[in-house]
């Protein structure tokens, strides 16, 4: 901290001037200044410095400048935004304005109920029909309809040419390497889970250390 | 929205979600310390304007690739910074005074081309004081190399931390107190006839 004649290096006194000595250091130069007007008088100019630089004023851009800006803008629109958008402009110009208009409206939305609903009671009305069955009926009927619709998808893929083409190069690295080719494979595997475990790991669990690797600075 | 109650974060959010005043607000939350820094840096007025809306439309038109879990600041002092030193590299700028351009060739292209500080407080005499001593300082800051320029101006005027300097300046931490010790010691050097 000192230099050869005890008094405290320049560095040190600039340092201490910031605020930027530790306690301990901070505590010695102090108690060194109280006897030393030389020392005194530098940490002082120091101070004044670092005074006048914080005392200058921000400058302010040109009026407009927001203007400006946004002009060179891209403001996003993500879907539901749009849609909100959409519905503002078109929701006004289906209202009706007259009341044929409405009537209309009425008895679109009517017609359809007033049907269903006189469908449903004749249902519920027949000796052999209750409402549980036709719960039970709707249920069992959904499922299969579920069930046909996964297996004709799985099916799709299996006959996909990239599936293919995976499935017969593992057929052969079997066929020609016997159990290491099974060996290998199944480590290739392996190695690509726990991969695609590190990559989920870093970006959605670990805190990262610097910001700056994880900011988007590449612009 | 009331904004005021907001982090950057949260407005970046806002901005993302299409919101045409979040990028109002962003822009004002920033536009005096970028362009201050950016000033402070080309020491021309139109330059300055014109690299601050530079960088203003890269920053705002990336919102989608910030992370929002650190400063936004940092971000947008960076793209300032390196905006403004690609620009440095490719052209001399020359060191300019801060009552104008010495390229102005008449009165009225001086005061365009000049600043007044946003700040004004004082009575007339302070000011004219407070504005020869600034000008100084200014002066003193404009001869510095860019590098310790820009550690000096985010240090001392935008009261930044070393580590985000860094992070800035995209350099190790040691450099950046390196810088600003350099920087510190030229200013004292060049402000010694001031007294100051």
């Amino acid at each position: 901290v000192t230099d050869g004649t005890n008094h405290p290096q320049p560095e040190t006194l600039e340092m201490f001037a910031g605020g930027e000595l530790p306690g301990a250091d901070g505590a010695v130069v102090e108690s060194h200044l109280l006897g030393c007007g030389r020392c005194r008088g530098e940490v002082e100019e120091w101070r004044h410095i670092f005074h006048s630089l914080a005392a200058l004023p921000a400058y302010a851009p040109a009026a407009g400048f927001a203007d400006r800006v946004m002009a060179g803008v891209r403001i996003p629109h993500p879907w539901h935004v749009q849609v909100r958008a959409w519905a503002g402009a078109a929701l006004p110009r289906l209202v009706p304005s007259t009341p044929s208009g409405w009537a209309a409206v009425a008895a679109l939305l009517i017609i359809p109920a007033l049907v269903g609903a006189i469908f449903l009671v004749w249902l519920l009305s027949h000796p052999q029909l209750t409402a549980e069955g036709l719960l039970a009926f709707t249920a069992d009927r959904s499922a299969a309809a579920v069930g046909a619709a996964f297996s004709g998808a799985l099916h799709w893929l299996m006959t996909t040419d990239l599936v293919a083409r995976l499935l017969g190069i593992g057929a052969e690295i079997v066929d020609l390497r016997g159990v290491a080719g099974v060996g290998a494979l199944m480590a290739s595997m392996g190695a690509a889970v726990a991969l695609s475990l590190w990559i989920l790991y870093t970006n959605l669990v670990r805190t990262p250390t610097r910001e700056a690797t994880y900011v988007s600075y590449s612009i | 929205v009331d904004y005021q109650a907001l982090t950057d974060q949260q407005v970046v959010e806002l901005a993302r979600a299409g919101r045409d005043s979040a990028f109002r607000e962003l822009i004002g939350r920033y536009q005096r310390p970028v362009f201050s820094l950016i000033y402070r840096m080309v020491r021309d007025r139109e330059r300055a304007e014109d690299l601050a809306q530079d960088t203003f439309i890269k920053v705002l038109n990336a919102l989608d690739r910030y992370d929002p879990r650190y400063k936004f600041s940092s971000w947008i002092f960076k793209i300032a910074h390196n905006t403004t030193l690609d620009l440095l590299r490719r052209k001399e700028i020359d060191t300019l005074s801060i009552d104008g351009s010495p390229h102005a060739g008449t009165a009225a292209e001086q005061e365009a081309s000049s600043l007044t500080p946003v700040s004004g407080t004082e009575n007339p005499e302070q000011y004219a004081e407070n504005r020869e001593l600034g000008g100084q300082i200014e002066a003193a800051i404009a001869r510095l190399r860019p590098e310790y320029r820009t550690a000096i101006v985010l240090c001392h005027i935008e009261g930044r931390p070393y580590d985000e300097i860094a992070d800035i300046m995209a350099v190790p931490l040691g450099t950046v107190k390196t810088y600003i010790h350099r920087a510190r010691n030229e200013l004292k050097r060049e402000l010694e006839h001031l007294r100051i």
